[in-house]
């Protein structure tokens, strides 16, 4: 039972290597490895692991790809327009049937990645999963902050661009109209006001009917826009994966 | 009050700004999780499918977090269902559509990307892979790990630790000097310790 033959935890080893000590924990661990191989070893193997890992390459991000990232506005089947509801004791806004009680299981398949981004994968309505879909209310830089007051604020003022939408919406004309200059900036092409607030029934049909050769145009003033001068109905155009590719 | 005046005042960015400062990051993310340009783009499209669908939500200042959440959750909800179904899979090159092999992107991949370091991370367990990458590749710290993963600390700490110790027995062949003093944090370089 010599000091010597006590190690460092695996966990505090990773912890040391990722600067995740705290500070008496971080000297202790120096005091052992300046007499202790094997730790100092240990030490070694899991730097160079990450290392090799931050040294890799980044993969290109392909261009067919950014397209139809691009083109997610007008492709993707927003379903739903959405509702409020309480998942864990936390109000959210979600985008599925009002009153569905049963929560799927967490097993459930997504089908929201389908093998095949050629389009093949299931379609059709996504089971909501909790947590999966909803952006947590935490800042990842500030972890102290209080979830709930915060998601509760966003989802209400969420309801509120959602009722402005509706009121303001007019009977043509694209998304970002100079009513809502006020909350978007004015002017410039901006995150859709109805997505921000649900979408309207109206907006969503009218989305629907945008042309696929619309989408190539003049993207920037495009998307958010919704630019929907040709009225050309395209019904089947609730493509999620297919895009533009 | 206050809330609703700073969510007032917070100007939503274009679509357009999303995809360009997020795309390449979640795409870095969803290849090193999935390991093939495949399922990144699959995982990255419908990673952006779910924040457009879930921008009701969206609060300020939580963008990078909530997108790796939802590219970490949907990688492993791929990796659960696949598990499920792995007897009724096809085989991986079966129904791949023909313009999307040897693309040049995937050339590039192929030539520039360390793929054995692809591999060693692909052999991972799904939830060490996730763990590590987003350690080592994404730069995320213990505790936005714990929260992104909705797992305890010292969960985090022994996938990482676990991780990379596979990772490094997979990669025993590479020269042992390419993890010394580059990448690591400086304040405990072996220097310090000898």
């Amino acid at each position: 039972m010599t000091l010597p033959e006590v190690h460092l935890a695996g966990e505090a080893v990773a912890a040391l290597v990722d600067g995740e000590l705290t500070r008496g924990a971080y000297h202790r661990a120096l005091t052992h490895l300046v007499r202790c191989t094997e730790c100092r070893l240990a030490v070694q193997s899991q730097r160079e692991a990450k290392s090799l890992l931050v040294r890799a390459g980044v993969p290109p991000l392909p261009g067919s790809l950014l397209s139809r990232l691009h083109d997610v506005p007008m492709t993707a089947d927003l379903g739903d327009p959405g509702s409020l509801a309480l998942d864990d004791g936390e109000l959210v806004w979600r985008s599925g049937p009002p009153d569905p009680p049963n929560p799927p299981s967490p097993l459930d398949p997504p089908s929201s990645v389908p093998r095949q981004a050629g389009g093949r994968g299931p379609r059709g309505r996504r089971p909501h999963r909790p947590g999966a879909d909803r952006p947590r209310s935490y800042p990842i830089n500030r972890m102290h902050s209080k979830p709930l007051r915060r998601s509760l604020a966003g989802t209400l003022a969420g309801l509120a661009f959602g009722v402005l939408a509706a009121a303001v919406a007019p009977t043509g004309g694209g998304v970002t109209s100079p009513g809502q200059g006020g909350v978007n900036g004015g002017g410039s092409a901006v995150v859709p006001a109805s997505v921000i607030g649900g979408v309207a029934p109206q907006e969503r049909s009218r989305r629907e009917r945008l042309r696929p050769a619309d989408r190539s145009a003049d993207r920037s003033a495009q998307v958010g826009t919704f630019d929907v001068g040709g009225s050309r109905p395209v019904t089947s155009s609730r493509t999620l994966l297919t895009g533009a590719r | 009050m206050a809330d609703e005046a700073t969510v007032v005042t917070w100007v939503p960015p274009t679509w357009d700004e999303v995809v360009r400062h997020h795309a390449p990051r979640v795409y870095r993310l969803a290849y090193r999780l999935a390991g093939n340009p495949q399922d990144a783009e699959d995982l990255t499209q419908e990673t952006f499918v779910r924040v457009f669908k879930s921008l009701a939500s969206y609060q300020p200042g939580t963008f990078e977090g909530w997108l790796h959440r939802i590219t970490t959750n949907l990688f492993l909800d791929l990796v659960r269902r696949r598990q499920r179904i792995r007897f009724d899979a096809l085989p991986e090159d079966s129904e791949r559509l023909p313009g999307r092999e040897r693309s040049p992107e995937q050339v590039y991949v192929d030539t520039h990307l360390d793929p054995d370091i692809q591999r060693a991370l692909d052999a991972l367990p799904p939830d060490f892979r996730v763990a590590v990458v987003l350690c080592d590749i994404e730069g995320l710290s213990y505790e936005e790990i714990a929260t992104t993963l909705g797992i305890k600390l010292g969960t985090v700490r022994s996938r990482i630790h676990r991780g990379r110790l596979q990772l490094r027995e997979a990669l025993r062949h590479r020269a042992p000097r390419a993890g010394l003093g580059s990448g690591a944090h400086a304040d405990v370089q072996e220097g310090t310790v000898r």
